[in-house]
């Protein structure tokens, strides 16, 4: 039998507190080119090592106050699949993360800590690069376009992206 | 997608480990859903008529017990990106269901008494003793213009602060679009 499409909307009081709520979060992120993974080949052993250059994309994670959020759970979403994480890792105690991306699209990234978190979508090219000339999308959220409207400004000096919220 | 009538809803109904309230079911396009608004407006019957949230309860601190209820008038509008939580949600495949969910965090007002005092949900809320030393033989019932009289400014000022809030997708913040 076939089941009913459908949406549902549901209700949720805060099940357990987080620590810090009062603090909005915020990210930087970065590019970071020609990253290259191995170098030469071996001999005896059966060991073959590939070399490959690729586009790695930094993530800088902060809330408002400024403080990085360090050692935050990372999940990052490839274009193809928004439910099954391709990389997931930590923050480090910069609140910086480095993924990269095998394809291009919006690639989604998830920063969670102590109850708090955020989703943020990042464009990339052909080439591994976020995506210099990206538009916000009219079908999203005017607080969406603004997180994209900054990707695009930050994008093109290199920086790439950046969102914060104000909370407080 | 929207919804056409307002709703009212007891957020209360179950206990702590209750599941989600179910609001309302659509049919909707496949898709990924990743955004959400609403806004809560005054109720038109029922025991929150004429207030956009109204809140009841016992609050208990060093044994001092006060059955409370609050009747707040101001407005809220929430506009939300993704639901950030251990599962994604709001992605709907053809012929199957999908959730959005909106969270209120009612630990800012009320703070947590789980954390130490010192922590942030606590020193930023509320809490206890402001609203308690408007009771009366343990009752309090107040509406908005009675805490806007009575309550010390700055404890006035800090409920309007910490109104907008409350609304969460998950762990993800909201812009509140009424009050800010």
């Amino acid at each position: 039998m076939a089941r009913s499409q459908g949406q549902r909307t549901s209700l949720k009081k805060h099940p357990r507190p987080g620590s810090p709520w009062m603090r909005g979060l915020g990210a930087v992120g970065g590019l970071i080119a020609g990253v290259t993974v191995g170098t030469a080949a071996a001999w005896g052993h059966g060991v073959d090592i590939q070399s490959r250059s690729s586009q790695v994309i930094e993530i800088q994670a902060a809330y408002d106050s400024g403080e990085p959020m360090a050692t935050a759970q990372v999940r990052v979403y490839a274009p193809d699949d928004p439910e099954t994480p391709r990389f997931m890792g930590q923050t480090d105690e910069q609140g910086r993360y480095q993924f990269a991306p095998d394809g291009p699209g919006d690639w989604e990234v998830a920063v969670r800590q102590a109850g708090h978190g955020e989703i943020t979508v990042i464009p990339v090219t052909e080439a591994g690069a976020i995506a210099p000339t990206y538009q916000a999308d009219s079908g999203l959220s005017p607080l969406q376009r603004g997180l994209m409207a900054g990707a695009v400004t930050w994008g093109c000096v290199g920086t790439a992206l950046y969102f914060r919220r104000s909370k407080r | 997608m929207a919804l056409e009538e307002p709703t009212t809803v007891d957020l209360a109904a179950g206990d702590e480990a209750a599941d989600p309230i179910l609001v309302p079911a659509l049919e909707a396009p496949a898709g990924q859903y990743n955004a959400l608004s609403w806004k809560m407006v005054p109720a038109a019957i029922g025991p929150s008529a004429d207030y956009p949230l109204l809140l009841q309860g016992t609050a208990t601190k060093d044994g001092e017990t006060v059955d409370f209820t609050l009747k707040l008038s101001p407005t809220l509008g929430f506009v939300c990106g993704d639901f950030v939580g251990d599962e994604r949600k709001g992605i709907l495949a053809a012929g199957e269901e999908a959730d959005l969910e909106a969270t209120f965090h009612f630990d800012h007002l009320f703070g947590d008494g789980e954390a130490p005092p010192d922590d942030d949900i606590n020193t930023g809320a509320l809490g206890f003793d402001p609203p308690a030393a408007l009771a009366s033989d343990g009752v309090l019932e107040a509406d908005s213009d009675r805490l806007e009289a009575d309550l010390d400014p700055a404890d006035y000022a800090k409920l309007l602060e910490i109104l907008p809030s409350l609304g969460h997708v998950g762990e993800g913040h909201c812009d509140e679009t009424e009050l800010n």
